[in-house]
């Protein structure tokens, strides 16, 4: 029997703004075979040509720094956010 | 979580409103008020003629509980209430309001301006201005 893949982890990603227009939808839920924060930005960077645009990450509601070498665990968020505008 | 958006512009009733309901709060000496209005900006000469707000909400609605915090921590306020319009507010109508008020007038002021940066540059609200020719332009805060 073959044994079943356990490492894969889903995350939910959700875009904003000039970002979601680029990827044309707003959330969506991806498994990744690998966890670091930097090899995902960059994989979803490359999956919507994101390279133009700037954009600042965050990781279940705080921003983060996605150099760092952050791991992303099982059903975290992440979302693309694009410069802010309020006020 | 507290939610501090709002559907459309903010009405001057419902600010006159707000003001209204602190008259029974007679520790209160001084209110300050901030009020953001969308500005008839030409941008490469297209005219703004709205701007319509979104924004990652649940963390928005978390910063802005912890600016309030941080607010109440650094300045002696009596009461702080923040608004924020989502979706299409239009040039001249009101977007963002702050309304701070403590016993002095001394602390309304440095709080005011505190919690008005705070918002602009760390709150995740996302602003597409709509210019009269129906193009748009992503806002960014400078």
């Amino acid at each position: 029997m073959k044994k079943e893949l356990t490492d894969n982890i889903f995350v939910n990603i959700k875009y904003f703004g000039v970002i979601a227009e680029k990827t044309n939808l707003e959330i969506e839920k991806t498994s990744f075979d690998f966890n670091q924060l930097s090899k995902i930005v960059e994989s979803i960077k490359n999956k919507y040509d994101l390279h133009q645009l700037s954009f600042q990450i965050s990781l279940n509601l705080n921003l983060v720094n996605s150099e760092d070498s952050i791991i992303v665990n099982d059903g975290d968020e992440i979302a693309f956010l694009p410069p802010f505008a309020g006020g | 979580m507290k939610n501090f958006f709002l559907n459309g512009p903010i009405s001057p009733d419902f600010i006159s409103n707000s003001i209204y309901k602190h008259q029974i709060k007679h520790n209160i000496g001084a209110h300050n008020i901030f009020l953001g209005q969308v500005r008839k900006d030409t941008i490469k000469s297209n005219v703004v003629s709205a701007i319509e707000y979104s924004a990652y909400e649940e963390m928005a609605n978390k910063k802005i509980t912890d600016i309030r915090e941080s607010t109440f921590e650094k300045f002696d306020l009596t009461c702080l209430h923040i608004y924020h319009s989502l979706g299409v507010v239009e040039v001249g109508q009101i977007g963002f309001f702050v309304f701070v008020s403590s016993s002095r007038r001394k602390n309304v002021y440095d709080a005011t301006k505190f919690i008005v940066d705070m918002i602009k540059n760390t709150v995740p609200i996302f602003g597409k201005e709509i210019f009269e020719n129906n193009e748009y332009n992503w806002k960014v805060n400078k």
